[in-house]
């Protein structure tokens, strides 16, 4: 039966299939490009927090416009995705919260009142078939053709505003006062690395939830982590793999009924980074036992 | 009357509302190899990031040549302290010293010829043209101060500015440093740098600010570097060596 499904798979019978395969793929590549300099400047946890944060934005949404329409409850997602940076950046800013503490009450804030929200539709008449609880762990199939070319087109100009911008960026993420005194805007520079990276979100939690958003946006940098040793390699690598990890979890999810594409996804990611983390040829657990220079100079610690 | 190469007037600086530099003043000349010496705390990191813009003073003002600092950011190159970075950062040595030209050669543009030599002459001025394709990580602390100094001297500038550029370096680095700063100033460059070892000073630079939240003194190094001068500037805790021998200040 597993196997009449593959086959179904890849005759791609349905159109939704296709959808639902290019829309995880898009969601792989996107986050792979943004969670790369997102996990190189310490922001892991930010992508968590603003995945979260969409919650609440999709609910309020869905209870002014009455009906499950895709563009207001994006729209929706964006907002709150872009309160809640903003909301750490304010928290953060004075001496008693720390950003990671910020991070947290940010995040489990709005995913409260996310669930509150939800909680009120399911309950009320037309709530009941509203489906929403499939923005919680992603559901790609349901992904029409229209919304993934909007999709796909948001996706491609993040992309190549990313690209055009790698210089900054890079300069960013890994020396911010050389940056500055080069004479880049850093601080502009990171609101825009938030922007995209609520667009990211936003544009991906259709296909993989707003619980797991994060994972693709840190699991396949870190990968690449493992496997490169120049950032542009680094990023190739997280963003074939993000869009590979996609493929596989659509096709995964399409195969066995009733798993989400979102955890499909991100289990497939994760088998990925445990291959990296011990076979990587950059830092793998493999190498470090069995070069005798590293055995020693673990020994002389 | 020349115009000084940099001149600070009534700079005060401050982390959270709570002021780091204090009303700090001073004048350098163009074409010295300027220390800057003071405790632990003392806002020489603060001030030297105000310095290259990359913090913003609450008061006061820092002129280049006579304009404003922020107007002439290109005159001026940051090597910033070597612990400001993450040294297991995906980056070559060869990438690190490339960044020293991104400011000329802006967004997208391809390194032309020009970019490729100044790369070149940088890297094989502090001798790691063969570090080139090794990671950061894999570098001695030495070579990583010296892959910074590169990218400096890829960037050019007028005055280079520069945080502790001995700290934690062994001494051949240090000596081919200082010879790279010595040519610097040679060719009419002023150099400012963040200094630790008082035993070093009088040999290294020609001009000295003693900097505790305040200005102590500044001028010319032989003036400046006195007994007197260290004691205000650490507080009395503090052991100098000079060609006599040692002698302790204070009583700690």
């Amino acid at each position: 039966m597993y196997l009449q499904r593959a086959q179904e798979f890849f005759a791609f019978q349905y159109d939704f299939v296709a959808h639902a395969l290019g829309a995880s793929v898009l969601v792989g590549v996107v986050c792979g490009l943004v969670g790369s300099f997102l996990v190189l400047r310490g922001f892991s946890l930010m992508g968590d927090a603003i995945g979260h944060a969409t919650l609440p934005g999709v609910a309020a949404a869905f209870l002014v416009v009455g009906h499950q329409h895709p563009a207001a409850l994006l729209t929706g997602a964006l907002v709150s995705a872009v309160i809640a940076a903003f909301t750490v950046g304010v928290f953060s800013r004075g001496p008693r919260v720390r950003s990671d503490a910020a991070i947290g009450i940010v995040l489990s804030v709005f995913f409260g009142i996310g669930i509150v929200l939800l909680a009120f539709i399911q309950t009320s008449a037309t709530g009941m078939q509203a489906g929403l609880t499939q923005f919680l762990f992603g559901n790609a199939a349901a992904i029409t053709g229209p919304q993934l070319q909007v999709l796909a087109v948001i996706g491609v100009v993040l992309c190549v505003l990313i690209g055009l911008h790698y210089r900054p960026l890079a300069l960013l993420v890994f020396d911010e006062g050389f940056a500055r005194s080069v004479g880049i805007k850093t601080t502009r520079l990171e609101v825009g690395l938030l922007a995209a990276l609520s667009v990211a979100v936003v544009i991906s939690i259709q296909a993989v939830g707003v619980i797991l958003v994060a994972a693709m946006l840190i699991i396949p940098p870190s990968t690449g982590r493992f496997l490169a040793g120049r950032l542009p390699g680094v990023i190739a690598w997280s963003m074939s793999l993000g869009g590979l990890s996609g493929a596989l979890g659509a096709f995964i999810s399409y195969v066995f009924e009733g798993v989400a594409t979102g955890p499909a996804m991100v289990l497939v990611a994760t088998a990925f980074f445990g291959l990296a983390l011990v076979f990587g040829p950059r830092g793998g657990l493999v190498w470090q036992v069995r070069l005798p220079g590293a055995r020693r100079s673990r020994e002389a610690l | 009357m020349t115009v000084s190469a940099m001149e600070v007037k009534g700079l005060t600086l401050s982390y959270d509302d709570t002021a780091v530099v204090e009303e700090v003043s001073f004048a350098i000349q163009p074409g010295q190899l300027v220390g800057v010496v003071g405790p632990n705390g003392a806002g020489k990191s603060t001030l030297i990031k105000a310095i290259v813009g990359a913090m913003k003073p609450d008061a006061g003002s820092i002129l280049l040549s006579g304009d404003p600092a922020a107007d002439k950011l290109s005159a001026l190159t940051y090597v910033p302290q070597r612990g400001a970075v993450d040294w297991d950062f995906p980056i070559t040595a060869g990438e690190v010293v490339r960044q020293g030209r991104f400011q000329s050669v802006g967004l997208l543009r391809r390194f032309a010829a020009e970019d490729r030599d100044a790369v070149a002459t940088a890297m094989k001025s502090v001798a790691i043209t063969d570090l080139a394709d090794r990671q950061i990580g894999a570098l001695s602390g030495g070579q990583q101060q010296r892959v910074f100094l590169a990218r400096a001297l890829a960037q050019g500038g007028d005055i280079f500015v520069m945080d502790e550029p001995f700290a934690g370096v062994d001494a051949a680095t240090e000596s081919a440093i200082v010879d790279v700063l010595r040519a610097l100033r040679d060719e009419g460059k002023t150099v400012i740098v963040v200094h630790h070892d008082l035993a070093t000073v009088c040999d290294y630079f020609d001009h000295l600010i003693l900097l505790n939240r305040k200005i102590i003194a500044s001028g010319p190094t032989r003036e400046v570097f006195t007994a007197e001068n260290l004691r205000q500037t650490y507080g009395g805790q503090v052991a100098i060596f000079t060609d006599d021998g040692a002698e302790a200040i204070g009583a700690g």
